[in-house]
């Protein structure tokens, strides 16, 4: 038995807000805009990918206890600076710095300052080593976290994480890529495109049957059926060549992206972060959700944040958690 | 309660979902888990199919009729919620869901256990009976001895409801369910499909024992003889007493187990048949091909659980006529 997501204790979130929440197998948040929701989902993401944002950041502590009682800590450190403003500025006058002593004890003194390579160089130098100083800058506020090693191999290395914002999906809908094929597709296709890429190359593999199956159970309502032959294609009932999945509505890409995410879990123990999938899907499509992601992993715990009651109507009325309900400190 | 608990369970927002949803003007009734709306459908059917959609309220039983019980103060016309009665119609004043179980309009019950009690009462198992045989149909008393046990039990059932109706956990179901059970891998009817007497003196000794211990605790016994008089008046009789205990107990130790005694007597009686019918050593291919029939017709057409689950005789039931009684008054 993997361990499982038990309680998320928050404290001092945005200064004034403690909130406990309880997990169980599928946990639905809902309430009034504005109480944290998405907040509070991505600062679960953050314990568990261990890496701060700047959700996390507003709150003073934060512990993610498992099953199996071991935790992942998040504390504020007190930092040794007096002024916010001087560390700010103290960092990159430190890593400028660096980079001097790097350009000086190399050999730039022997290309002519100004010239193309000179530039070249300098520019590469700093790249190079402003990537490498800013993980350390990650790695010193990732030390905020404390895990046990177990905890960090099952998290590194079995468990599946996910967060998927539908929001964020929708807006990548609109962005426009140009590939250096000088091929134009939208963020979303290009994501889709990656999702799909592993379930494409084994048609008759378990987890890809189970896949097309679940999303075909979905399709149905508007006569579209999905198969692997040479890609992926979408069989519609009015023509007879094969749609394009980027000519599929925002709700079944939508759709599509979601049961791929998970099928490429495979049976892992996951845990699945969804903000406010409900948008684009029609009423039915959003009572099904749960079940189908529960069908493609039956080991994948998922926290939704969500307005709409449709997710919870069927079966999960047992499932939902009101904002108001878990903030137990000052709100 | 919340914004969002109160605006699911709002008539305006239900009426609204359900026809952006289908089209159609629904109310929901929520049930304890999805095992349940099989059951549930078949009540909503015999009144109005298009009236209300059966809903599970949780994917796990346990659950779901804690969940459930939690909404009892905010159910409405369109918002019903069916359950399994338990001990609650038999003891109205056990605790408080029971109280509200027997006075809210809306919280729709089985008025027997639970739908298992339905599926195993006397209509039920008779529809199957009537059925379970390839070739020919042997007699049995296994109605007469679910009879038999429901009288046996009948005594015993008035005094634990009695007094489970006024203390619960002082006097728990365990300790009765415990009480009634048969001995492992028993069955009330023997091999030749008649009632097996020395089991049910057996029972009966170990039933009227408790029984009586029961008695002991009943001091005020002009209360006890009104209480039983509303069991009466409730419809709970000797011949129905059976389906009062718990649902899967009948099922499983007093129901199922006689009707696979009666598909093991009747496949071999069917069997030897076959066995007279070709003696001679050159048909024996077509002796075994027989007999293979009939091993395939009883496990593929003739599987007891799924007979018992999809089974609907219990629809002539009084127990179900109450219930259509109360979602009709509730339909318009």
């Amino acid at each position: 038995m993997h361990p499982t997501l038990k309680t998320l204790k928050i404290e001092r979130l945005f200064g004034h807000k403690d909130i406990e929440l309880h997990f169980n197998d599928v946990t639905v948040l809902v309430g009034k805009n504005g109480l944290g929701k998405t907040t509070l989902l991505k600062i679960l993401h953050a314990l568990l990918m261990r890496q701060s944002c700047a959700e996390i950041s507003n709150c003073l502590n934060a512990t993610l206890t498992f099953s199996d009682n071991e935790t992942i800590d998040f504390r504020k450190k007190p930092l040794s600076f007096t002024d916010a403003d001087g560390i700010e500025k103290k960092i990159p006058e430190d890593i400028d710095d660096h980079l001097y002593e790097l350009s000086e004890n190399n050999s730039m003194h022997d290309i002519p300052e100004g010239t193309v390579g000179y530039n070249n160089f300098e520019s590469k130098i700093e790249i190079v080593n402003k990537t490498y100083l800013y993980s350390i800058l990650r790695e010193f506020l990732n030390s905020k976290f404390t895990l046990s090693d177990n905890k960090k191999y099952f998290l590194n290395a079995v468990a599946k994480i996910n967060f998927i914002s539908t929001i964020n999906m929708s807006a990548n809908s609109q962005q426009v890529l140009t590939g250096s094929d000088g091929r134009q597709r939208n963020f979303l296709d290009w994501e889709i495109e990656k999702e799909i890429a592993d379930l494409v190359k084994t048609p008759k593999g378990k987890f890809t049957l189970l896949f097309l199956k679940e999303l075909n159970r979905h399709f149905s309502d508007s006569g579209k059926k999905v198969q692997i032959t040479e890609g992926l294609k979408v069989i519609t009932s009015d023509s007879k060549n094969p749609l394009p999945i980027s000519k599929l509505s925002s709700g079944e890409r939508q759709l599509l992206y979601i049961m791929a995410k998970v099928a490429n879990t495979k049976s892992s123990p996951a845990f699945l972060l969804m903000d406010e999938p409900e948008i684009s899907l029609h009423l039915n499509w959003q009572e099904k959700l749960i079940d189908s992601i529960k069908t493609l992993n039956p080991n994948c715990q998922i926290v939704i944040v969500t307005h709409s009651p449709a997710i919870i109507m069927d079966g999960y009325m047992d499932s939902y958690v009101d904002m108001e309900s878990i903030v137990t400190g000052g709100k | 309660m919340s914004d969002f608990s109160r605006m699911i369970g709002s008539p305006a927002f239900i009426r609204a979902y359900s026809s952006i949803q289908s089209g159609q003007t629904m109310g929901n009734i929520f049930v304890e888990n999805p095992t349940d709306i099989p059951f549930w459908q078949h009540v909503v059917n015999a009144v109005e199919a298009s009236r209300y959609k059966v809903r599970p309220i949780a994917k796990e039983k346990a659950a779901g009729k804690r969940t459930l019980q939690k909404r009892y103060a905010e159910l409405n016309q369109e918002f019903l919620v069916a359950v399994d009665s338990d001990y609650d119609y038999l003891c109205p004043e056990r605790h408080d869901h029971a109280v509200q179980l027997n006075e809210n309009p809306f919280i729709l019950h089985t008025y027997c256990y639970s739908r298992e009690s339905f599926q195993c009462c006397h209509l039920s198992v008779e529809s199957i009976t009537d059925i379970l045989y390839y070739h020919e149909a042997l007699p049995s008393e296994i109605l007469e001895a679910l009879t038999q046990y429901s009288r046996c039990i009948y005594p015993a059932l008035c005094a634990f409801a009695y007094l489970h109706n006024q203390n619960w956990q002082k006097y728990g179901e365990d300790l009765f369910k415990d009480a009634l059970t048969t001995e492992a891998a028993a069955c009330l009817i023997d091999d030749e499909l008649r009632i097996n007497g020395d089991l049910l003196t057996r029972l009966k000794t170990r039933i009227d024992e408790y029984c009586q211990s029961l008695m002991n605790d009943i001091t005020d016994r002009v209360t006890f003889e009104d209480f039983k008089a509303e069991l009466n008046r409730k419809g709970i009789t000797e011949d129905n007493a059976y389906m009062f205990i718990n649902g899967h107990c009948l099922q499983n130790t007093v129901v199922k187990p006689m009707l696979e005694k009666m598909v093991a007597v009747t496949k071999r009686a069917e069997k030897a048949s076959i066995d007279d019918m070709y003696p001679e050593p050159e048909r024996r291919a077509t002796k075994r091909q027989k007999m293979n029939e009939i091993d395939n017709y009883y496990k593929n057409e003739r599987h007891l659980s799924t007979l018992l689950s999809t089974g609907h005789a219990f629809c002539r039931h009084a127990f179900f006529d109450q219930i259509i009684e109360k979602l009709r008054a509730l339909s318009h």
